[in-house]
This record gives C-alpha cells, structure tokens and sequence, in this order.
C-alpha cells in the first residue's frame, strides 16, 4: 500500500468512527478486516450511514448493494473503491 | 406528485395507515414525494399522548409522541407509488438516532412538522425530522425507514 493509500485508508477509518459514532482508535481497524457481519460487526443501518459518508466526503455514490457488497468488503477494498470512482474532497 | 404541493386529508389517509387517535399529522402544507414533507399537528387535551398533571406538573404530550408525529411525516415525505393497486409503500420505522427535545408540547401547540429526506440504500432512507412551535423548535431527530424499493423509483 503505497503512502497515498495509507493515507486515504485512514481518512475513510476516520469516517467510520465519527458517523457511526465507535468508540474505537482508527489503529483498530485492520486493513483487511470485513467491516460487516464478523469482521467489524457494522449492519446493514450503518451501511447507509456510511454511503451517505462516502458520498459527501468523496464524492462516491454506491448506487446500489451489489455494488455496496464489494465496495465494503474491507478497508482495501473502500480504498480501491474511492481511487476509482471519487474525487477526494476531504 | 414530485412537486411541492399540499395535501389533503384524503391523501394523509390513503397513505398513512394510522387512525385516530394514533394520527399524528392534521395537515400537510407542503409535500415532495420522496423529498420532504411539512405537516401540522394541534395538540390537544384528548390526545393519547398527553402525561396528565401528578402534584404541580401540568399536562404534556409526552416525547414519544413527538418521535410519532416526525415518523408518519418522514413516512409522508419517503412514501412511494402505490403499485398497481393498494396503499402507497410507507415501510417501517428501523431505527431512531439523537433525539432532542427542548422542552415538551403542551395542549393548544400547534406542531410545525419537517421532513427531509437525507438519502437512501438498500432499502433504508435516512430522513431528518424536527418539530416546531411558534418558530422554536422544541424537537429533532433522525429517523432511519425501511422502506421496500423498486425500479423506477424515485
């Protein structure tokens, strides 16, 4: 992961805690870590939450849950999500 | 309707499925489908909701009610069209987030009601609601719908 991706990933781990409100240090967070179900425990509430996040702090919309699936898979994966569709405003 | 337009009380009926005395919504003034809804309600001695007076308390709908009348208008705002036949989807409450309230309506208030819908996934949409009286706002909240999609909704 390059230093810009390092970056972006703790921007998007940052997000996750401020709009879901955890009470947790972006450390916490691993990189490869599922954000729903077993990994991070997030459901499908936050998982609006988080489209919303996205969508105002990169300019990424998730249009649908197929496309959310895969986009939330893990950190990885919302960082490659967000070089690819967004425009880092934050 | 995608315009802001008022909406009478057949519409609030054929939408909503509460009825007295669990209607929360007298009047809608404006409504954007799928946008946003600003309803008024008057609260009255005779609603469920009011907490009658113990020793010096005087009589108050109690909160809940409050959270009640921002659901049936985030419920008005995020409604889609009926489908072939039946009553429009209004969906379900999922989940309240940071309620406030400033203090609490009493008999003869008139609820301005907002409505605005934040945005949706998955069949969730995320609507902010907050209640006024007299141009103060004695309430807010965040109320997440579960509100059943379909192509070519809005």
């Amino acid at each position: 992961m390059s230093e810009d991706d390092k970056a972006l990933a703790l921007k998007i781990k940052k997000l996750i805690i401020g709009r879901l409100k955890l009470e947790i240090e972006p450390e916490e967070i691993e990189d490869d870590q599922p954000l729903f179900g077993e990994g991070l425990g997030l459901d499908s509430i936050d998982a609006l939450e988080l489209v919303l996040g996205l969508e105002q702090e990169f300019a990424v919309k998730i249009e649908d849950e197929e496309v959310g699936v895969k986009a939330f898979a893990s950190i990885d994966a919302l960082v490659t999500f967000v070089k690819e569709k967004g425009l880092q405003t934050a | 309707m995608s315009a802001a337009a008022a909406t009478g009380l057949d519409e609030i009926l054929a939408i909503l499925p509460h009825r007295s005395p669990f209607l929360m919504v007298d009047r809608v003034i404006e409504r954007r489908q799928g946008h946003s809804c600003l309803a008024l309600k008057r609260v009255t001695f005779g609603d469920p909701g009011i907490r009658t007076g113990d020793g010096d308390r005087l009589p108050e709908l109690s909160p809940f009610f409050l959270v009640e009348a921002m659901s049936q208008t985030a419920a008005l705002a995020a409604a889609q069209p009926p489908p072939e036949t039946g009553r429009p989807r209004v969906g379900f409450l999922a989940a309240i987030k940071d309620f406030h309230t400033e203090r609490q309506a009493v008999p003869g208030d008139t609820l301005e009601i907002r409505a605005e819908v934040v945005g949706h996934f998955g069949g969730l949409v995320k609507v902010m609601g907050t209640v006024e009286v007299d141009g103060e706002r004695i309430g807010k909240a965040e109320l997440i719908l579960s509100v059943p999609r379909e192509v070519g909704d809005v």
